[in-house]
């Protein structure tokens, strides 16, 4: 009994130890979700400035990304004063200086005057996330946090990737990119500058301010991905100022509009009236292409065109010697047309 | 020394296949996750909608793109009601292989806020597959996906199954965030199989849409709790069930016609008034009826039977067991999308609020109590031969008959018994001229808190106050004057200045609940109000027939919007200078939840045809409407209109 009890141990302890060796070289790097989070913590950041009147808070988040004190935050209010405060996850309190900003990605550098701290690596930052990826916020958010309370954490997935910008209109912001849309209630009070981490705790991005949709009335939760702030946070840095690359769609000098093209829309009596042809001037490029009265312009080349002004704003970015690609719909149909300027 | 090694690597193993099996268990439940999501992905489109209705108040709407969902492979397509609400005057569906198709409106299921929409279609489309939502359970997994952000890739948010059968037995309910990024697309279970279609339901139904067409549902009130970890969607397995059906009809909510006895949440589905011409009335329904089934589920509460009612459309007949005196009858309405237009039948009679059984404080000169003879201080024995007990009672049994119907009245004057017969006319719009006071029990007045009073709810955070005039006599019942001010300006000082003397000669109480944001009021607002109504009527002796809303301009519309949903409470909504908001729903009439308007208007406001406008509609609806002419400029209320008003209210339970 003694021994054949024995010689089962002995037995244990080699499949324990191969099992134990395989574990560990299939995962190295793997940790519990408690871990992920607490190894993230010490990077985060809560942010006090300016605000405190009626509907404006006076503190936001932010996370080191660098080991000399580098910070990276949203650019807000907040940080509109001499005095920002920046307190670290164990509770000290230091005054952070703005190394720059950078307005239109909403974003900034902030400095401490601290070493080897624990941070963020943006050289090393590459993951990305995937639409239904899991997530993690780390934020502030209502400033629930003080002094070396840990941030908030939120958990999530992300919902979409999109650029904003395009959808014209509907979103107030001047971030022009790709943004993750999260599922999460991350973008609160307070929040904007917290992290997005995958649950391996990589950054993938900055929790960006919050914005409403004008159209639905109602909030969005997004992140500003971090491959994306690399570049700008390089040239806040080195104190470059970047010109913003795709700012502005360019018009020409010599562009396209309604008159050229024989095209007569029906009068704006709505603030959004739709783009419906009343009449085709004979002898014009709509006339020989065939267009006709009660036809309702949809797009104007790839760009869908909802009301008579979204109609005139698109013909006035195309080239009068370039062609306009119309589709209309016609009796439940959908027809295109390509004008092309006579003179 | 071996045993201590082998704890040792036991322990290393151990938390290392719990550190395995955590991490292998996520990143295989979002894969998961996302092979369900691809893989009803094909079967969501997007939708766009170009022109219709943009502009409502300062806010342009809806003309984002919108989700759908194919639900059968010649073209039929499913979205939500919200992403339309504006009636476009096109609609474009982006196919997910990147096709741009015109669509149009075949139809509504208005109960679920679901639009059907066909696009031309060569090839055959990929229609889901409906997960079995009855063996489904609460906490399992779900993803809602949409196609708003982009036509080429869905969006997704996660979430659990939170419960079912919810707004009525027509949805179940998630916790994930379901917003106008994802109405009208599906709600998938993990194997990738449809739970339901996204909808911004509520449990608000029964309403007219503000043209005055007939809908269930509110169509913006759902919105409200967007993103918020209550979202609804209603299950595929019932849209596919009733899709020939809708192919060819619109499907309302089915009426049967009556009204519950108030008796509490957990009370007997005790019939108190049963509609003239009404599903219920035709298959032979009585007040007193006690409804014990519905269908083949046991109703031993009335909410069960509204759970019970609540999926059924206009058309389906309904088997229902009821209980009269000892015997147990079955009967077969069947439900109707719209019931006969019904107008509150009126005797004419105020009844004295301090005596016990009905004595007659007031008949109303000309109306039907006058001409039958009755009089002041005469008491009411029997009506129709059942015996009056009180003045609700009494006020019940009327609704229950129709204009033009005769009331036999059997009554005492100077102790002799009469009998006489009134015939019903509908009730008056017109302020009576002058009504009697109401005496206290007795001179000496008992003391009470008087004043103004902070009205504190403890996990708001907006302000109130209320108003006891200093005559305030707990014995008496007082009417409850809820003032909105026009967001902004208004102290409580001032405006209690303004009614302080109208207060206390005709018995109200003044509620003042302000605005939560410093600018303006939000719908949301009206949850605020409703807490300082409930508050105020726990702490003063308030009359239930006598609560009522008032507010000037911004605030008249928002009394509209909050007499309109809380009809259980409020029985008049006196709106000065403002219309109904826009993209409010009407509601409908309520025989036992009555509700009157009164609405001033000058000839020479901006909101003059809109006013009218709103005062045809409710009209027809069949409200009564109490129209008072400011004249030709927009003014203030006088002290003269103010005891109008007062009068208005204190006639408010009237029989």
């Amino acid at each position: 009994m003694a021994l054949s009890r024995q010689s089962s141990t002995g037995l244990s302890v080699f499949l324990t130890l191969a099992l134990v060796l395989f574990a560990v070289t299939e995962l190295p790097a793997q940790a519990t979700l408690p871990s992920v989070i607490s190894d993230v913590q010490p990077k985060m950041v809560k942010i006090y400035g300016a605000g405190g009147i009626r509907g404006l808070e006076s503190y936001q988040s932010g996370f080191l990304i660098s080991e000399e004190g580098h910070i990276l935050t949203a650019w807000s209010y907040v940080l509109d004063t001499d005095y920002v405060t920046a307190v670290l996850d164990d509770g000290r309190k230091f005054k952070a200086e703005t190394v720059g900003a950078d307005p239109r990605s909403g974003i900034a550098v902030l400095k401490i005057d601290v070493q080897g701290v624990p941070h963020f690596s943006l050289q090393d930052a590459s993951a990305t996330g995937q639409i239904g990826d899991r997530v993690l916020a780390f934020s502030n958010l209502y400033g629930i946090a003080a002094g070396n309370e840990p941030s908030s954490v939120l958990h999530g997935h992300i919902s979409a990737k999109t650029n904003l910008k395009a959808r014209k209109g509907v979103y107030e912001t001047s971030y022009n990119g790709t943004v993750y849309v999260l599922d999460a209630m991350t973008n609160n009070a307070g929040a904007a500058g917290g992290a997005l981490t995958n649950f391996k705790g990589n950054l993938l991005g900055m929790l960006g301010k919050e914005l409403l949709n004008s159209q639905t009335n109602t909030w969005l939760n997004f992140a500003l991905p971090i491959t994306d702030l690399k570049t700008r946070v390089d040239d806040i840095l080195a104190g470059r100022v970047r010109r913003n690359e795709a700012a502005q769609r360019p018009r020409p000098a010599d562009h396209h509009n309604l008159q050229r093209l024989g095209i007569v829309l029906i009068p704006n009596i709505l603030v959004k009236t739709p783009p419906f042809v009343e009449k085709v001037d004979t002898g014009t490029p709509a006339a020989s292409q065939g267009l006709q009265p009660d036809d309702l312009i949809i797009f104007v080349g790839p760009n869908m065109v909802q009301s008579r002004n979204e109609m005139i704003e698109e013909l006035s970015y195309i080239d009068r010697l370039d062609a306009v690609k119309l589709t209309v719909l016609r009796d439940q149909e959908l027809i295109e047309f390509e004008l092309i300027s006579q003179d | 020394m071996m045993r201590h090694s082998f704890l040792t690597c036991s322990l290393i193993l151990l938390t290392t296949t719990v550190v395995l099996a955590e991490q292998t268990l996520q990143s295989l439940e979002q894969s998961a996750l996302r092979a369900a999501a691809d893989r009803v992905a094909p079967s969501v489109v997007q939708i766009e909608a170009i022109g219709g209705l943009e502009r409502v108040g300062k806010t342009l709407v809806g003309d984002g793109p919108t989700t759908g969902l194919i639900v059968s492979a010649d073209g039929l397509i499913i979205s939500s009601a919200f992403g339309l609400a504006q009636n476009p005057n096109s609609i474009l569906v982006t196919l997910p292989d990147g096709q741009r198709k015109p669509a149009t409106i075949v139809s509504r299921d208005n109960s679920r806020m679901l639009v059907l929409l066909q696009v031309d279609t060569d090839v055959d489309l990929p229609v889901p597959a409906a997960a079995p939502v009855e063996k489904m359970q609460v906490g399992e997994w779900t993803v809602a996906l949409g196609r708003t952000f982009s036509a080429s890739e869905i969006n997704l948010s996660v979430g659990i199954l939170s419960a079912k059968d919810r707004i009525w037995g027509t949805a179940i309910q998630t916790d994930a965030k379901i917003s106008p990024g994802n109405y009208g697309g599906p709600l998938v279970d993990i194997q990738g199989r449809v739970i339901g279609v996204l909808a911004p339901l509520s449990p608000d139904i029964e309403l007219y849409t503000a043209d005055g067409k007939r809908i269930d549902s509110n169509l913006t009130s759902g919105n409200q709790w967007y993103d918020s970890g209550i979202g609804f969607a209603v299950p595929l397995k019932h849209i596919f069930s009733r899709l020939d059906q809708l192919k060819k009809q619109e499907l309302f909510k089915g009426r049967l016609g009556i009204a519950m006895k108030e008796t509490g949440v957990g009370g007997l589905a005790e019939i108190a008034t049963v509609r003239k011409k009404s599903p219920a009335a035709d298959a032979g329904l009585q007040p007193g009826d006690v409804i014990i089934r519905a269908n083949d589920q046991e109703i031993t509460r009335k909410l069960q039977l509204r759970h019970a009612l609540g999926p059924l459309y206009g058309g389906d007949t309904v088997r229902l067991l009821v209980k009269r005196g000892d015997k147990e009858l079955e009967l077969t309405p069947t439900l109707l999308d719209t019931l006969p237009k019904y107008v509150q039948p009126f005797l004419g009679i105020l009844p004295d609020r301090q005596a016990k059984g009905v004595v007659i404080r007031w008949v109303y000169p000309g109306g039907p109590a006058d001409e039958a003879g009755l009089r002041n201080g005469d008491r009411l024995l029997q009506l129709n031969e059942t015996d009056i007990e009180g003045a609700d009672q009494l006020r019940n049994a009327v609704s229950s008959l129709d204009i033009g119907d005769e009331a036999q009245l059997k009554y005492l004057r100077d102790g002799n018994e009469a009998n006489t017969i009134a015939r019903l006319s509908p009730l008056p719009e017109a302020i009576p001229s002058d009504l009697p006071p109401i005496k206290s029990p007795s001179d000496e007045t008992p003391l009470s808190e008087t004043g103004l009073i902070e009205i504190k709810i403890p996990e708001e955070a907006g302000n109130c106050f209320a108003f006891v005039p200093e005559n305030y006599d707990a014995r008496k019942s007082y009417g409850l004057l809820v003032y909105l001010p026009p967001a902004g300006e208004r102290k409580a000082e001032s405006i209690r200045d303004e009614w302080k003397s109208v207060c206390e000669s005709h018995d109200l109480i003044l509620l003042m609940p302000e605005p939560l944001s410093p600018t303006r009021w939000e719908p949301s607002d009206e949850a605020f109000i409703r807490k300082t109504m409930d508050e105020a009527i726990k702490r003063f002796s308030i009359g239930e027939n006598r609560v009522v809303i008032h507010g000037y301009q911004g605030g008249g519309a928002m009394a509209y919007l909050t007499g309109f949903k809380h009809r259980d409470l409020v029985r008049g909504i006196v709106a000065v200078d403002a219309g109904v908001p826009l993209r409010t729903g009407r509601p409908e009439i309520d025989p036992i939840n009555r509700l009157a308007i009164l609405t001033a208007v000058s000839e020479g406001s901006k909101l003059y045809s809109r006013i009218n406008s709103d005062v045809e509609q409710l009209r027809e609806i069949g409200f009564p409407v109490t129209v008072l002419g400011l004249g030709p400029e927009p003014r203030p209320l006088t002290a003269s209109d103010q005891i109008e008003i007062a009068r208005w209210i204190d006639a408010l339970d009237r029989i």
